[in-house]
């Protein structure tokens, strides 16, 4: 448990004694005392956690050291102990931001022991809460989370650290699964907002009547349900960054509305008439090209110019297949350290099936088929059976491979060899070419 | 004398967490303290100092209560509240002498305790 600095203001030298030694009854508390407001204010270098301040002090008032101590530690918990029942008093002093007031009586010294309790438990929450803010921004300090040492990825890196040190909209492009909120949680975390909240909502995850109230928010009694208030995720993401996936699935009513908050930066709620200011910064992400969607007549066009920002884009795995293995390894590192098991490594044979793969579902799919390989393989490494593709032979994924015609060819006469036990007749017929080609690729070894 | 105590030494008892030695200390501070503010309010009656009459009484009040001397705190309440007001002045002596009284009994209640 953490000590707490406790101060003592107490003119009365038997009440003041007997504050401090019940205080300092838990060896947690640093107790420290002082007889006028004068001497509390010279210490207050000592950054205490709590004080308790006699109102009556004999140099300056109560309520004179308790502004004193505002103007310099405005967050530390003030506890009046006055002589005096007087309910305006108690009033002012709570308006002028006192922790609480309490008249002396014989039991003051317990429910200040409860105020300290309270305290503690709220700083050892303030401080959890800080470590965990800590934790996460060193989780996305951008060389950990976003794996690779290709120069697609370098480039990423050098738009994120321009990015962070202005509140320019970010437009994130890449295809699925190469990491857009990461990025967007990158910027976010690294930026001098990175205390306050980040909240992503996924466009196309939320059905498009209900987007506008997951965006702004709506009063009670706004519609038939609205039985509370709803705070939007424009205000949740107050002063920090509000993140937008997917927002090419955005309709163009939608888009309309949209548009109006971010030029007027300020929003209603639905059913409301109060304007609220919009502090968030705005990061943007799709997996669509907007430019086509501007001229397909998809998009706006005004939107897009207020969207692009900075844009990042984020290559394909397939195109930066040097980090493929970098991830592996990564991947490999991380699932054995969170299932406390034993790094793998992988064979040469497993390397090139890796290789040759495009990965359709990019670092996402990179990851879930490290993580299987993991439990499938029994030794301490991992080879070519244990890396398993899942992805079905859409034609889709296939076509991502981005080979010439003469190498499909080649793959789709291989697949229906394979498929007929090395009949060549019968994969000619099926495939209605001559069975001389195939043998003449046979010959050559190109099969 | 009675036997009965005029006093309560639980909170004092509670506040040091039962440490002998420390309560000992504390009821030798309470004497202290409390002669100090008795010496003061008489000299504030004599020399006419309502000011200090209050201020003292103020004090010694919630003093009192810690050791739940009830008559001599509600009769201490009292004087604070007319020297401050500054009305019916000539209660305070009367008022004084007889908290003064019972707590020279329970002052040499304490030093007992101590000794």
């Amino acid at each position: 448990m953490s000590t707490l600095k406790i101060f003592i203001v107490e003119d009365d030298p038997f009440y003041g004694e007997l504050l401090k030694r019940h205080l300092s009854l838990n060896p947690d508390n640093q107790v420290y005392l002082f007889k006028t407001g004068k001497e509390c204010l010279k210490n207050m270098q000592l950054n205490p956690d709590f004080i308790s301040l006699d109102y009556g002090l004999p140099d300056i008032s109560g309520l004179e050291v308790m502004k004193k101590i505002k103007l310099t530690h405005p967050h530390v918990p003030i506890v009046i102990v006055s002589g005096q029942e007087d309910v305006k008093t108690a009033i002012d002093l709570l308006k002028e931001g006192a922790y609480d007031y309490f008249t002396k009586t014989a039991d003051t010294k317990d429910r200040l022991w409860n105020a300290v309790n309270k305290v503690r438990e709220h700083k050892a929450l303030h401080d959890e809460l800080d470590e965990l803010k800590e934790e996460v921004t060193k989780k996305y300090a951008y060389e950990k989370s976003i794996i690779g040492k290709s120069e697609a990825i370098k480039q990423v890196y050098r738009l994120i650290d321009k990015a962070v040190r202005t509140n320019i909209t970010v437009s994130i492009t890449g295809e699925t699964g190469t990491g857009k909120e990461l990025v967007a949680k990158a910027i976010h975390y690294n930026s001098p907002r990175a205390k306050k909240p980040f909240v992503a909502i996924n466009v196309s995850a939320v059905p498009g009547e209900l987007i506008e109230s997951e965006l702004f928010g709506y009063e009670k009694g706004a519609f038939t349900g609205a039985n509370t208030r709803k705070i939007g995720k424009f205000e949740q993401a107050d002063g920090g960054t509000l993140f937008l996936d997917e927002i090419g699935e955005m309709d163009m009513g939608m888009q309309a509305k949209l548009l109006r908050v971010l030029q007027e930066r300020e929003l209603t709620r639905i059913g409301g008439n109060t304007l609220i200011p919009v502090t968030a910064r705005i990061i943007v992400a799709t997996h669509r090209d907007l430019a086509k969607e501007v001229q397909a007549g998809n998009f706006r066009q005004d939107l897009y110019y207020r969207l692009l920002g900075l844009p990042i884009e984020i290559p394909p795995l397939r195109q930066r297949k040097g980090d493929i293995l970098v991830l592996s390894q990564h991947f490999i590192k991380t699932f054995a350290k969170e299932n406390k098991m034993k790094q793998k490594t992988l064979t040469k044979a497993a390397r090139d099936k890796l290789l040759g793969y495009p990965f359709p579902g990019n670092v996402r799919e990179l990851k879930a088929i490290i993580d299987l390989a993991m439990v499938m393989a029994d030794g301490e490494v991992i080879d070519e059976e244990h890396i398993i593709f899942k992805t079905s032979s859409d034609i889709t994924d296939f076509l991502l491979e981005e080979n010439t015609l003469a190498d499909y060819t080649k793959k789709i006469i291989r697949y229906y060899l394979n498929k007929n036990n090395g009949n060549v007749i019968k994969t000619a017929k099926q495939l209605d070419i001559g069975k001389s080609t195939i043998y003449r690729l046979l010959k050559n070894n190109e099969l | 004398m009675s036997n009965i105590k005029l006093y309560n030494l639980n909170n004092l008892k509670n506040a040091v967490g039962g440490d002998k030695k420390e309560l000992k200390e504390m009821i030798a501070l309470f004497v202290d303290t409390l002669s100090e503010l008795l010496t003061e309010i008489e000299t504030g009656i004599k020399e006419g100092d309502m000011a200090k009459v209050a201020s003292a009484a103020h004090s010694a009040k919630s003093n009192i209560d810690m050791l739940e001397v009830k008559s001599s705190f509600i009769k201490m309440k009292e004087i604070e509240v007319l020297a401050k007001a500054k009305e019916e002045l000539e209660k305070i002596p009367r008022l004084f002498d007889a908290v003064k009284t019972e707590m020279k009994q329970v002052i040499e209640g304490l030093k007992r305790e101590i000794k």
